[in-house]
């Protein structure tokens, strides 16, 4: 291959330069500006030292984005997860719309996740609030969006709406592979659904489960698009979820150096959640 | 090895090569401004200027009716950039002043033209930018409806120039003469009047946004600033409040709220701008609306008739509220400001600056752009040198607005200085996730104590 | 037989039932898009929001075409994501070819150089990325397709590099033979022989790219992405759902039909792309 490790820097210089240029270089100007006191257009003291990361950890609405995200992430990746796996052990029954059922479980995702939290503020401020709560007078209906509580869960509902077809489709893939004689023998054997699930179906599946654990947390940790378009973080700041927190701290407040001490906080979060779930699952999956 | 060297090298010589290039920017004038309702006419007006003088100007409207400081910081970052922009007051100075964004305009002969507020926007003694034009806010009404209520003009007056607690027993009565009850005292002959003619759908006396945080945040709020500080000058370099006259605020909040159709409540929330300028107001539902003069062309747009007869009483708060007690109270003025100023870019070359300074004299100087300032703008011009016959076709609105000037009942807009961002999601917000539909005490309590806090966070 | 056939069954109907939940909300939008005349209480779509329109009228979405200016917002939407996706491709399959070919250790370091960009959430570096592009005049179309290359060649090449190294060497070695230089074996044998990876990489960064918000948001001034174009509607009419509505809908076209062309790939990828 000699001719190629001629060629190689030519082949792999694009990517690498447009990778440099795009993500390495502004990540590492993200750092240097999270020590200084920027303010957009123009930097006002170039060193302020830990400040702007002592006042992340210190600042009540940091803490309460993170909180909040906190909760949303448990609630997504558990209810994201459980209604995936469901819907894919429901569509892998050999229905005869099995395929229309897939394409309808999955059409959220293809939507974006702007466009989406403007479909369901439709839903939820003209739908529940005035179309069913005329009809039925049930306090449930009312307020989805301006109730803080239910705000929340508006906006979980929007993100399991998005997530659930994609996870499904991985459980789907991962159920697909479980050999038909393993499910055949436990029907000889007069097993039960429940146990042929907890026994066979699940331990098999179990490597279908790092991944998408995984990619719930790390999506709904991220989310963005739909809180702007569900909620923008209101009423007040009250759903204003972390990505979405970042951002308006430098956008709307203009303190661009204390939004990229918060972001940088926010990439170990990640990085650290993510590198130890990938660590710990890795491990369970050599395991079995 | 040597291949991936000379790789890199070349890029980094295209890079380097692209950033030195001084390229002369292909305009003489770059205009970045903040109001999305004006984007066409400018555009037009722009036009206009290219053809008489044969001059490039590049316009840039920010459409989003949003904060424009995002898009315009990161137009500062870009190496064309604007030459021509807008300031929203004093806090954004300070911002652009740090950066050295901001050209003097001290010695400009055009400045001294300005009309309102010591020539524009100034720091030290050096002025930085020029009104667009001035606008005012406070109790919006319909003379039609009041008069067929029975009220003279003295009334009217009365109503104008009184103090808030004349203006709230008004308020009372007409919202017992609205449930069909009798009134007694002062405004009793209101028990004639009937419900037809413009009073036909009146179901309440106030309209109040709960959904529009920014009006009893950024603009109710001014009211008991305006007492404790006086001038956006003290306003900005004050490192702590004391909301000092939270009680006024809160009776002047409440009277709104209270004497809603919704009330404190979460049905509250469901008014937006748009809602309380439209169906509240332009349909007929109420009396009195907050708001300021720009809220003409919604109420154009539902009822050109209506929006003809508009004129406004100033927002008024108690003199003693609690046990605290303004020393000098001016129930009878309202708020006038400036809210953006055309500045210089002191950053581009002094022949752009040029330039730039001859576009916005022209602007408010020539025939056309005076035309298009009035007429097309619907800007309350803040020079001198509009006669009467330029202001002709002012709208309603306007002519309130600079009757309260020229007879010398105008506040600052000392909100202009505040924090960023500050009264819209310190208090705005806050108020609006709580006290605006619960009405306890302890919620506005709280907000308030928030709000205080949270200007000391903020000018840390 | 009979329990299990109605056991099937059962399951049938919930699903069916989860089925229909979840298309609502697009069948709300889709149904409210074409009803006619709207007083300003929007009686038709409030009274009867879950019924088909009275009358099938374009009128709404006519309006709310022109008010976003959607021909425009399409074609620019388009021309960012076809031009992006083309060269993430490109540029991916290039390095992702030459990382498996040539097995030293720079090359492996390099490939978890690349791929390691999926634990940097794009908060920590928008505000210097939109900083830096504007040094380098970058800030417009032209940089933004930069920018989603440079996001994209990440997962793109670990696509490419898992199917490459199962690429049989001897095609390649027999292309040298034949006198092939590096350029000719990689465009005349290497690309066709990806097509299917390509596709499903095809695929995932298109709905990633057509749906983005934030960068174009950050980035353009005067021209919109249809994402951009709805969010503006919602700021500048406070929620005019007859215009609203529509807008949502016409939006969503495009995606749904690149939906049903490419359903299959789609789902190859997915489950292709999950074996980390």
């Amino acid at each position: 291959m000699k001719q190629l490790r001629r060629s190689f820097p030519f082949f792999v210089a694009p990517a690498l330069i447009s990778y440099i240029l795009v993500v390495i270089i502004p990540f590492m100007m993200g750092i240097i500006y999270s020590f200084t006191d920027w303010k957009g257009a123009y930097v006002a003291e170039w060193w302020v030292g830990l400040k702007n990361y002592r006042i992340a950890l210190s600042g009540a609405e940091f803490l309460y984005s993170l909180k909040l995200t906190l909760l949303f992430t448990i609630s997504n990746v558990i209810l994201v997860n459980i209604l995936a796996f469901t819907l894919a052990l429901l569509v892998t029954r050999g229905f005869k719309a099995s395929n229309l059922f897939r394409t309808t479980f999955f059409l959220p995702n293809v939507i974006g996740g702007l466009i989406l939290g403007y479909i369901w503020k439709f839903v939820f401020d003209v739908i529940f609030d005035k179309m069913i709560y005329n009809l039925t007078f049930m306090e449930f209906f009312r307020y989805w969006l301006q109730d803080e509580r239910k705000a929340f869960w508006a906006l979980v509902i929007v993100a399991t709406w998005q997530m659930a077809g994609y996870m499904m489709i991985i459980y789907i893939a991962a159920i697909q592979n479980i050999p038909e004689e393993l499910l055949e023998a436990a029907d000889v054997d007069g097993a039960s659904f429940l146990s042929k699930l907890v026994h066979i179906i699940i331990p098999l599946v179990a490597q279908a489960f790092t991944i998408t654990i995984f990619l719930t947390l790390s999506n709904s940790f991220k989310l963005l698009d739909p809180n702007i378009s569900l909620t923008n973080g209101g009423p007040g700041r009250r759903t204003e979820l972390l990505a979405l927190h970042i951002f308006k701290t430098g956008q709307e407040y203009g303190r661009y150096g204390l939004a990229q001490a918060q972001a940088i906080i926010f990439f170990f979060m990640i990085a650290v959640v993510t590198l130890a779930q990938v660590y710990f699952s890795k491990g369970k999956e050599i395991e079995s | 090895m040597k291949r991936i060297i000379t790789t890199f090298l070349v890029i980094a010589l295209i890079i380097i090569s692209l950033t030195a290039c001084e390229k002369k920017p292909d305009y003489d004038v770059y205009i970045w401004q903040s109001k999305g309702e004006m984007a066409d006419a400018l555009e037009e007006l722009v036009d206009n200027y290219e053809n008489e003088t044969g001059k490039k100007v590049k316009v840039i409207s920010n459409r989003a009716s949003e904060d424009h400081m995002g898009p315009l910081r990161a137009e500062m970052n870009k190496r064309d950039m604007p030459t021509v922009y807008s300031i929203q007051g004093q806090r954004e100075l300070e911002e652009w002043l740090g950066g050295g964004f901001v050209a003097d305009l001290t010695d400009w002969s055009f400045a001294d033209e300005v009309a309102f507020g010591k020539g524009g926007i100034s720091r030290d003694g050096k002025l930085y930018g020029v009104p667009y034009n001035i606008e005012g806010y406070g109790f919006i009404y319909d003379e039609k409806m009041l008069t067929e209520l029975g009220l003279t003009e003295l009334d009217i007056k009365s109503l104008r120039d009184g103090s808030f607690e004349e203006f709230e027993e008004f308020v009372v009565s007409v919202d017992q003469w609205i449930n069909g009850q009798d009134v007694s005292g002062k405004w009793a002959k209101i028990n004639e009047a009937k419900k037809e003619g413009e009073l036909e759908n009146v179901d309440s006396v106030i309209g109040f946004p709960g959904k529009a945080a920014w009006v009893y945040g950024d603009h109710l709020v001014n009211i008991p600033f305006v007492y404790e500080f006086g001038t956006q000058d003290k306003a900005l370099v004050a490192e702590t409040i004391d909301f000092t006259y939270a009680n006024q605020y809160k009776a002047i909040l409440d009277l709104q709220i209270n004497f809603s159709k919704e009330g404190f409540s979460n049905d509250l929330l469901q008014n937006d701008y748009d809602e309380q300028a439209k169906i509240k107001f332009g349909g007929g539902e109420v009396f009195f609306i907050q708001q300021g003069n720009w809220a003409y062309g919604e109420i154009n747009d539902v009822n050109p008739d209506k929006a003809m007869r508009l004129s406004f009483i100033p927002l008024k708060v108690p003199t003693t509220a609690g046990d605290v007690t303004i020393p000098e109270n001016h129930p009878d003025s309202m708020p006038v400001f400036a809210p953006n100023y055309w500045a210089v870019n002191g950053k581009v070359s002094s022949d752009l600056q040029e330039e730039a300074k001859a576009f916005i004299e022209w602007m408010y100087t020539s025939d056309i752009g005076k035309d298009f300032v009035v007429n097309k703008f619907n800007f309350i011009p803040a020079v001198k040198g509009f006669e009467s016959s330029d202001l002709s076709s002012m709208y309603s609105l306007g002519l309130s607005v600079m009757d309260y000037v020229e007879r010398e009942k105008a506040l600052d807009g000392v909100f202009m200085a505040m924090p960023g961002g500050w009264s819209m999601n310190e208090l705005g917000n806050v108020l609006q996730g709580s006290y605006i539909t619960s009405g306890k005490q302890e919620d506005f309590e709280a907000a308030i104590d928030h709000s205080i806090q949270k200007w000391e966070e903020l000018r840390k | 037989m009979n329990s299990k056939k109605k056991k099937t069954g059962i399951l049938f109907v919930i699903t069916a039932i989860l089925a229909l939940l979840f298309a609502s909300p697009l069948y709300f939008i889709f149904v409210n898009s074409f009803k006619p005349e709207l007083d300003p209480d929007l009686n038709d779509i409030l009274r009867n929001t879950i019924s088909l329109p009275s009358e099938w009228s374009l009128r709404y979405m006519k309006e709310g075409f022109k008010s976003v200016n959607f021909s425009q917002a399409f074609l620019v939407s388009l021309f960012i994501t076809t031009v992006s996706v083309v060269l993430i491709i490109l540029v991916s399959a290039m390095a992702a070819w030459a990382l498996v070919r040539v097995k030293t250790k720079t090359s492996t370091m390099l490939f978890f150089f690349l791929i390691s960009s999926m634990l940097i959430p794009f908060q920590s570096l928008m505000f210097p990325l939109v900083k830096f592009m504007s040094i380098l005049g970058l800030d417009n179309l032209f940089g933004l397709i930069i920018m989603y290359i440079g996001f994209g060649v990440s997962l793109s090449t670990f696509l490419f590099h898992g199917f490459i190294k199962n690429i049989p060497i001897a095609i390649e070695e027999a292309g040298y033979l034949d006198g092939c230089n590096t350029i000719q074996l990689f465009v005349l044998i290497i690309l066709p022989l990806l097509k299917p990876i390509i596709i499903t990489a095809a695929v995932l960064n298109v709905i990633w790219i057509w749906n983005d918000f934030l960068l174009p948001f950050l980035i353009l001034q005067d021209i919109k992405t249809i994402p951009l174009a709805i969010q503006s509607l919602s700021k500048t009419y406070s929620i005019r759902w007859d215009l609203y509505i529509p807008v949502v809908f016409l939006s969503i076209i495009p995606v749904l039909i690149f939906y049903f062309l490419a359903q299959k790939h789609i789902i190859k990828g997915i489950t292709s792309g999950s074996n980390k």
